[in-house]
């Protein structure tokens, strides 16, 4: 039961830095997830909550106190690995119990501790097997269990689903969610899997080359994302990008005019931004749709059709060269070569500056993010 | 090789027969010779007799039991010194970052360059300042220069190569380093252990120069020493017979150590030598 | 404001603490013996009285009289000792290649071969000379016998004592002992190979020849380099092998017999620490020469 605050943390491997400066609140019980490409220092960062890494500067508070100077075992935390990292000649009963007896807890206490958590996970039959009897998806519970014996304060949650395949991740991931709910504890969760973001977090946080590029729940990511990298980081198939220029700005509506097809209205609030400024036109697949050619803000011809069963993908190459890619239902006709036209709502348009910071938008926005990737 | 055609085949089976009776042959021959005595030394022949004249002889001459139980002891608490240091060092070298870790392997890699006869005299002054010349004490000071570097080397190489997030999750289940190493690396490594243990055992087994020099008394030589020095009655012959059988003796029990871990021991001298 | 948690302080400092004892015996056992060998280099010390001594300066090495750098016997060693490794390392190099290239391929029996070449590296060196001297006996040699037989030679030849075969018995001995070690490390280097460089060339019916010059060849290179350069080092200190089989002769006397002479034999503890030392450079230059061109991954931060 903890909150953990992260102020201005900067995270140097000699004299590179690679974590520039990330404040971040996180309330008691939230689940919070750190996404982003490889390499973003997602990682990094989790191991500095952990105490793995030595924080370069700033402060971290865990439960209002500050844990910079104290070892992992000493601030409360629990951690799954990716590898799950279970020691290899202990049984899962001593690979739970490892701890516990660092912990200084009784071997009575040990024991119920093992117990419950076997209980919680369905792990009783295995207790007295070795990991590598195991297959990944008991591995993986064993790894869960090690850290919810210690009855942390916050999980930590590195990566814990690349491991396994697609089924037993999907199913992980639910039982991850469930154990959120049952331990009512605060856990923070690495992946690069934006469905697994998406789905477990509370609030997620987006992070890109060592910044924090936007901190909110799922819905206000995706629907208000406040740059580009987040707005395309977001979503499947990415988020459609088109330059353009602004034609006229008022009254929470801006029409911009994309080359060689014209102008077309978005619900963004750009006042103040002189005509002809360059911005971006940011729209997602599946808020666009197929019109008869002539009709809608672009024209083009179909270069490819991606069929995935629910709903087809159509990318279609319009009169400015650039490739634009619409969902459509799966029942929607669309072949190779054709001409059509292509629309989309006003208020589900995106705007972004040249820099790619978003401009506020100021519509309702409307549709449901697709969960399937 | 199934698309050979047959002369290359056969070519290839002869360079397998060539290559086994080049290796075998040599030790085949000694345990022939050390079934001969007296005159049938002096003819040749390849198949062993049921002699053992000369293995009673080995032991009876010279005080050659004394001279094995030497080796061991030498060789064992060599082993078992080594160990020691090594595995809380390589530790250390292998998984904290420090300043300096750089030179310090650098240092350990160069003291197992050394040749023998650099530290000859150093070590001879020391030895007998220590009051351990001609005893088993100076022996197993001696051999650590062989035995150290190289088990801190290996065990270094090993240990590098076990994933970081073992050790980290028992940093975040509250273990101190030694503890890491005794309750987790240890029983994961037992493997890597024998095999450096073994390696540094044959060479202080057959360490020669040092037991030459820092032993006067036939009672403190070992194994390799009493054998370059065994002399038959004639001062002009030497007794062939004696010596194959002594060979045979202190050979055989390596034989069939490495022959068990054959597997092991090529793993360990890989890892024994620098990737470049 | 670098912060180093109380987890980084406990690393480093059970590190000093693991290190710490292991310093120790490696400075009395290494350290000091050394120093004290290079000490000694520059006095007159003799082995039965090594506490009364005079500084000769450089007089061992450079003396007109009796230094090192004159002593004819001294060249004589470094050259025998040049010419084994030269010779040695190339032979072994050579057949180990074959002998690892014959193990890389899949045959019945596989292990009981690479089993077989594994004996001669097992057996002490010692013993290897000793077995060696029995087989290349004079008299009742069976080598001899076998060569006489087979009309190659006319009469015996002492294979041992004569100066023109002397250095290659040891040759021959010392191939015998030490190819095994370079055959397993090369055949290491060949079984870490990726397999689909051959496919891909066979898919392209290169001959075996060309795709052992032009693949097997530069990949396996560094494996190659590594076992050469740790026999030569170890080539170059050679002392049992010669000092069982040949004795002190002239003939084939290495820079640590000649050393180990000076020093016990001659009781002569500052000439011989002079030529101690002068092997010990001869091996650090080397070494350190290997470390800065072959660019040897100390720290153990490339392998990660």
């Amino acid at each position: 039961m903890a909150t953990v605050v992260l102020k201005d943390i900067r995270k140097s491997f000699g004299q590179i830095e690679t974590i520039h400066g990330v404040n971040l609140d996180i309330k008691d019980q939230e689940f919070i997830v750190f996404v982003g490409p490889s390499g973003c220092g997602k990682s990094t960062l989790l191991r500095l909550v952990a105490g793995l890494e030595d924080i370069t500067s700033g402060d971290l508070h865990i439960d209002g106190v500050r844990v910079n100077p104290l070892p992992p075992a000493k601030r409360g935390i629990a951690m799954v690995f990716q590898s799950y990292a279970l020691y290899p000649h202990m049984t899962v009963y001593e690979n739970m119990a490892f701890g516990l007896r660092k912990s200084g807890l009784d071997s009575k206490g040990v024991e119920d501790s093992v117990k419950e958590a076997a209980r919680i996970l369905e792990l009783g039959h295995l207790l007295e097997r070795l990991p590598k009897q195991l297959s990944g998806g008991q591995r993986q519970r064993v790894a869960i269990g090690r850290a919810i014996v210690r009855d942390p304060k916050v999980f930590l949650f590195d990566e814990p689903l690349s491991n396994l395949d697609a089924a037993l991740r999907v199913q992980t991931r639910l039982e991850i969610a469930k154990l959120h709910r049952r331990m009512s504890a605060t856990m923070i969760y690495v992946t690069h899997d934006q469905v697994e973001a998406m789905t477990l977090a509370d609030r997620i946080v987006v992070l890109n080359e060592g910044n924090v590029e936007q901190f909110g729940s799922p819905l206000e990511l995706y629907h208000r994302p406040q740059n580009i990298f987040v707005a395309t980081f977001l979503g499947s198939p990415t988020m459609n990008i088109v330059d353009a220029k602004v034609s006229a700005a008022q009254n929470g509506t801006t029409t911009v005019a994309v080359a060689g097809s014209g102008d077309v209205a978005v619900s963004a609030n750009a006042a103040g931004t002189g005509a002809g400024t360059e911005v971006k036109l940011g729209i997602r697949p599946e808020h666009m749709r197929v019109t008869e050619p002539g009709a809608g803000a672009f024209q083009g011809q179909v270069d490819v059709v991606e069929e995935l069963g629910e709903s087809h993908l159509v990318h279609v190459i319009v009169a400015n060269g650039e490739r634009i890619v619409v969902r459509v239902p799966g029942d929607a006709k669309a072949s190779e070569g054709e001409n059509l036209g292509i629309a989309f709502d006003a208020n589900d348009g995106h705007l972004f500056r040249a820099d790619g910071m978003a401009f506020e938008r100021s519509g309702p926005t409307s549709g449901t993010p697709p969960l399937s990737s | 090789m199934s698309h050979w055609s047959l002369p290359s085949k056969l070519g290839f089976y002869v360079l397998l027969l060539a290559i086994a009776v080049f290796a075998l042959f040599p030790f085949y021959y000694a345990i022939v010779s050390s079934t001969q005595s007296g005159q049938q030394l002096f003819n040749v022949q390849i198949i062993p007799n049921e002699n053992f004249e000369n293995y009673r002889l080995v032991f009876s001459e010279q005080p050659f039991a004394r001279n094995i139980l030497n080796s061991i002891i030498v060789a064992v608490v060599c082993v078992v010194l080594s160990l020691g240091l090594a595995v809380t060092a390589s530790f250390a070298l292998a998984r904290v970052h420090f300043r300096g870790r750089g030179l310090l392997l650098l240092t350990v890699l160069s003291v197992s360059m050394f040749p023998q006869v650099a530290v000859l005299s150093g070590m001879f002054e020391l030895i007998r300042y220590l009051g351990l010349y001609n005893s088993l004490g100076g022996l197993i000071l001696a051999n650590l220069i062989l035995t150290l570097p190289f088990t801190v080397w290996v065990l270094t190489t090993f240990m590098r190569q076990l994933p970081k997030e073992l050790e980290e999750a028992a940093y975040v289940d509250g273990a101190t380093p030694l503890e890491i190493i005794f309750k987790v690396f240890m029983p994961v490594l037992w493997p890597a252990l024998v095999t450096t243990g073994l390696l540094a055992f044959i060479a202080a087994w057959n360490e020669f120069l040092f037991a030459l020099t820092f032993t006067l008394s036939n009672e403190m030589r070992t194994v390799p020493v009493a054998i370059a020095l065994i002399t038959g009655g004639s001062q002009y012959e030497l007794p062939w017979g004696n010596i194959m059988a002594a060979s045979v003796i202190v050979t055989v029990p390596l034989i069939v150590l490495v022959l068990i871990f054959q597997r092991k021991i090529v793993g360990g001298l890989t890892a024994g030598a620098v990737k470049g | 404001m670098a912060q180093g948690s109380e987890l980084t302080r406990a690393k480093v400092r059970s590190a000093m603490l693991f290190l710490t004892p292991m310093m120790i015996v490696l400075a009395l056992v290494a350290g000091w013996p050394l120093g004290r060998t290079i000490f000694f280099s520059f006095t007159d010390a003799n082995l039965s009285d090594m506490e009364n001594f005079q500084y000769v300066g450089f007089d061992n090495f450079f003396g007109t009289e009796w230094g090192l750098l004159h002593d004819p016997q001294w060249w004589n060693a470094v050259w025998n000792t040049v010419w084994f490794t030269v010779v040695s390392v190339i032979l072994e190099t050579f057949l180990g290649l074959i002998v690892a290239l014959a193990l890389n391929m899949k045959f019945p029996m596989r292990g009981l071969i690479r089993a077989a070449i594994l004996i001669p590296w097992a057996i002490p060196t010692i013993v290897s000379a000793k077995m060696w001297g029995w087989m290349l006996h004079d008299q009742f040699g069976i080598l001899n016998y076998i060569f006489l037989n087979l009309g190659f030679i006319s009469a015996p030849i002492a294979w041992t004592a004569n100066p023109d075969t002397a250095m290659l018995a040891v040759i021959i001995v010392d191939v015998w002992k030490t190819t095994p070690f370079m055959a397993l490390l090369i055949l290491a280097g060949l079984q870490m190979l990726p397999s689909d460089c051959y496919e891909s060339a066979r898919v392209d019916g290169i001959p075996g020849w060309k795709v052992f010059w032009r693949v097997t060849l530069p990949l396996v290179y560094p494996a190659i380099a590594v076992a050469v350069i740790f026999r030569a080092l170890d080539a170059l200190r050679i002392f049992d092998l010669i000092y069982v089989l040949t004795s002190n002769s002239a003939d084939t006397m290495s820079m640590s017999v000649y050393a180990r002479q000076q020093l016990v034999d001659f009781q002569d503890v500052g000439f011989g620490s002079a030529a101690s030392t002068m092997l010990f450079l001869i091996i650090a230059l080397l070494t350190i020469a290997y470390i800065i061109l072959g660019k040897v991954d100390l720290s153990g931060e490339r392998s990660k």
